[in-house]
């Protein structure tokens, strides 16, 4: 995979000018931010499936390239900011369970996917959100994740439900479909958006060891062209 | 007692020592006696090649006291003359620029070296029947100088990965290059090379910075390290915190600014190298503090090989096993994270549980057609791991805790795959009967080895009973095949059948409805002929037909026309004549022919009518036809209706009546 030589690529040049750390002038700084994102679920909700349609905007398993999609990364520009997102897949079985804290340590975000027409599933990301909470208290960005949207009649978990729960958790419900590719862009986006957010309020704080890896860096004189989502 | 030793010597691949000798030679040498795991000292624990065949409490001992001795050795006066008098190392040394040739023959023709070749046969021959340890046959060598002991000691273990393959030339090339010391001495001047030749490049401020800093933590950290007391944690705080500052510095500092993003990744990655190689002793599941790692190691080796007997089946794992190339795969993985051990550097060590994860997943990948996602990654990865049995792994993970530069060990890719290691550590730590999917008493037997289940590597070992299994496969798929192929032949056969029944049946009802006679072809008869030969006598004489002259005859028949040569398509002059009979019968009485064509006409006839009708019946009776049938009824019909206008034949009806039964038989299949 290239995901060792990226985080050096997409710094280099960065300083061109003289370091410029001032402080007024936040406008014109890019930043570079590189977040972890866990994927949590029960096997089957469809986690892999939507993380392929996300980085490889594919869905029909025929037609997928990569081997794995247990570890990938996709970087995106989000206002001005460029951000790496490193995609941790876990283990939904039920035996695995225990393990959860080991994967979601350190990490910025987490997506909670749980399948509409499994009640089980959605139970299943209740317990993952008393843990996350648990564990990393308010530090981590919560997305919760109706997946299957496209199987609207055999839904079985309710739209109100679902929609309190996460409100009452303070997570952000999104109902998608990897199979239709509906809502997955708006899903990381909006929670790499939190996540700015999130670890710009944690920086002022500097406490303890950063698990983000955040450079200051000056906006170069000609601004790239920021398409979106391109990965070289 | 005794059975766990007869488990363990059977579960034996899971030792490095067998591991590997799997990837050279599989299947074929495969058996070791428990007895050749034990650790040399008897201390009733298994022993580990990488520890030169001592358990790891016995080989930290065994090196304390070698450590002891190589100082008693570093402190004796040792300058460089008493060593071009004696050591091999400085004899060599003083000819590093001459060609290998030379330097050959100079080697065969040294002292030293007899008794060093004789070494290193024998070393060869050890390797050849048993991978022991050299130890014990260093030991018993013969060394004719006291000063030459450590370096051999150098060459010795710094050999032995590849031992079959070492030869005296290739030894005598290498040893210019090491000192005299131990082999740690080499690496540490080799990354203290690396690390100049890559400084060299930048402005001298630099330099000088860099290797202040370094110096001033690697001072820090050995004080630390010979401070009793200290808790790792503290020396792990230490450096984590030298990681961090000398990050910020170098991005923040105006001077670094020369250097690209790149350049400073691998400065700090070389800075983490060097200081964790040339500390690594210290550094490495420490023994003066308060650490428990070596007990930790000897715990999870226990349990791993305790857990030896679980197979793919029990953990759900997808591995295709019987695979050759899969197989080969799961070798690599195996060896990839038993070679985690023998590099230093942490980095290197998540280098090798990187390659691992990716050999798993290409496995997974030939053996699925699909993405891998964590849920099947993980089960495969304890898998491997269960089945590598690594050396010292927790020490491992915890040093590679500690002292790998934290912001890269929490991302990238590395990152994962060790978090997923650490993961199915403390799964194996933690296994019970229940996430095997077995109950309790079933695991603890298995574990406590009361009961072995079977085929734990069979799939890796036999490889003769492995394809006949695959033949026997075959052979299984053939067979039903082959039952498919019958029981398809058996319903063609009995479909034939029935086919044959029906249409013989169609047949019948056919025939019975429009029985079928054959008329021969009319033959135009002679009318003289008949005159000539029946004649009439009653006729008065001058009536009676004479026969004069061709010409007469053709004249004669003018009149005669009434009974014209019958062609089949003709049959106005039948239709007619059948209508008269007593006129044709008058004509030619007589003939037989004319007898029966005048019958067949009456029949055919009677038939023209009947057809319609019976079509009719077939119509309502058969309704898949009922297209063809009444198209083919309305041509009929037309016809029928030509056939009077132009009087159609019998012969003419008997096709239509044969096309009918056709089409039929077509609209039924």
């Amino acid at each position: 995979m290239d995901s060792a030589g990226g985080g050096g690529d997409e710094r280099s040049g960065a300083f061109e000018g003289d370091d410029a750390s001032g402080g007024g002038q936040q406008q014109q700084q890019t930043r570079s931010f590189s977040f972890k994102v866990v994927l949590l679920g029960e096997g089957c909700v469809g986690k892999t499936s939507l993380v392929l349609r996300y980085v490889e905007d594919k869905f029909n398993e025929r037609h997928i390239s990569t081997v794995q999609a247990s570890f990938l990364q996709k970087k995106i520009n989000v206002s001005g900011n460029r951000v790496t997102q490193a995609i941790w897949d876990t283990a939904g079985q039920e035996k695995f369970h225990a393990l959860g804290p080991i994967y979601y340590r350190h990490s910025n975000g987490a997506i909670l996917v749980y399948d509409i027409t499994d009640k089980d599933s959605f139970e299943k990301v209740k317990i993952w959100v008393k843990e996350l909470k648990k564990m990393l208290g308010n530090e981590i960005c919560l997305c919760i994740a109706g997946n299957k949207s496209d199987l609207e009649r055999e839904r079985t978990v309710s739209t109100e439900e679902a929609e309190s729960y996460a409100a009452m958790v303070g997570a952000t419900h999104f109902y998608t479909s990897a199979k239709l590719n509906h809502n997955i862009e708006e899903l990381f986006l909006h929670l790499t958006e939190q996540m700015i957010t999130s670890s710009l309020g944690t920086e002022r704080k500097q406490t303890g060891r950063r698990n983000v890896v955040v450079v200051e860096q000056e906006q170069p004189p000609s601004p790239r062209p920021t398409s979106k989502g391109c990965c070289g | 007692m005794n059975s766990q030793y007869g488990h363990g010597g059977r579960g034996g691949p899971y030792n490095n020592q067998a591991a590997s000798s799997i990837s050279h030679s599989r299947g074929s040498k495969l058996k070791i006696s428990a007895q050749d795991l034990m650790c040399k000292n008897n201390c009733g624990h298994y022993g580990n090649e990488v520890q030169e065949g001592y358990c790891s409490v016995c080989y930290k001992l065994y090196k304390q006291q070698q450590q002891l001795r190589q100082q008693q050795y570093a402190e004796s006066p040792r300058d460089n003359d008493s060593f071009n008098i004696f050591g091999r190392s400085a004899i060599s040394s003083g000819f590093a620029t001459i060609p290998k040739a030379a330097k050959l023959s100079f080697d065969s023709l040294s002292s030293p070296l007899s008794g060093f070749a004789k070494f290193e046969e024998k070393k060869r021959h050890q390797a050849g029947h048993k991978s022991k340890s050299f130890r014990s046959v260093f030991r018993k060598s013969p060394t004719p100088s006291p000063s030459k002991s450590p370096d051999l000691k150098a060459t010795s273990s710094k050999e032995r990965p590849s031992s079959a393959s070492s030869t005296p030339n290739h030894l005598g090339s290498s040893s210019p290059k090491m000192s005299p010391q131990r082999p740690q001495d080499t690496e540490k001047e080799q990354i203290r090379n690396e690390i100049n030749t890559f400084l060299l490049q930048f402005p001298k401020q630099i330099v000088h910075d860099v290797v202040v800093k370094v110096k001033q933590c690697e001072a820090e950290l050995t004080r630390a390290c010979r401070t009793s007391n200290m808790a790792v944690e503290e020396i792990s705080d230490i450096a984590q915190d030298f990681y961090r500052n000398f990050k910020g510095k170098v991005d923040m500092v105006p001077c670094y600014q020369s250097m690209t993003a790149d350049d400073k990744e691998l400065l700090m990655d070389l800075i983490e190298k060097y200081l964790t190689i040339s500390l690594y002793k210290e550094l490495f599941s420490p023994i003066n503090t308060t650490t428990d790692d070596e007990d930790k190691d000897l715990l999870l080796q226990n349990r791993i090989r305790s857990l030896n007997w679980i197979t793919c089946k029990h953990l759900d794992v997808i591995l295709n096993e019987r695979d050759q190339q899969v197989r080969d795969y799961v070798f690599q993985s195996i060896n990839a994270i038993i070679g985690m051990d023998s590099v230093k550097p942490p980095q290197e060590k998540l280098l090798c549980i990187t390659q691992c994860s990716h050999r798993i997943l290409e496995a997974l990948g030939m053996s699925k057609q699909a993405p891998t996602s964590a849920d099947d990654f993980l089960p495969t990865l304890i898998y491997i791991v269960i089945k590598a049995n690594p050396t010292r792994l927790q020490s491992n993970i915890n040093f590679i805790t500690r002292f790998c530069n934290a912001s890269r060990l929490m991302s990238g890719e590395s990152g994962y795959f060790f978090t997923n290691l650490c993961c199915v550590v403390s799964f194996i730590q933690n296994m019970k009967g229940e996430s095997l999917s077995m109950t309790e008493e079933e695991f603890e037997d298995y574990v406590s080895g009361r009961t072995i289940p079977s085929e734990s590597w069979d799939n890796y070992f036999s490889e003769s009973l492995h394809s006949m299994e695959e033949m026997s496969n075959d052979l299984i798929e053939m067979k039903s095949r082959h039952d498919d192929f019958i029981r398809n032949v058996d319903v063609l056969r009995k479909n034939m059948q029935q086919k044959q029944e029906w249409v013989s049946k169609q047949v019948n009802v056919i025939l019975k409805r429009t029985p079928l006679t054959f008329k021969l072809r009319k033959v135009p008869t002679n009318i003289d002929d008949e005159d000539v030969c029946s004649s009439q006598p009653s006729l008065p004489a001058p009536l009676q037909p004479v026969v004069i002259s061709k010409l007469v005859k053709d004249v004669n028949l003018e009149p005669n026309k009434e009974p014209p040569p019958v062609t089949p398509t003709s049959t106005t002059t039948e239709l007619r004549s059948s209508s008269d009979r007593p006129n044709s019968e008058d004509n030619c009485s007589n003939s037989n022919q004319d007898i029966t064509a005048t019958e067949i006409q009456s029949a055919s006839q009677k038939s023209e009518i009947e057809i319609p009708v019976a079509l009719e019946q077939e119509e309502s009776r058969d309704i898949r036809g009922a297209d063809q049938v009444l198209s083919s009824q309305m041509s009929l019909t037309d016809e029928f209706l030509s056939a009077e206008e132009k009087s159609g034949s019998e012969e003419e009806t008997f096709y239509n009546e044969k096309k009918v039964e056709s089409e039929a038989e077509k609209s039924s299949e």
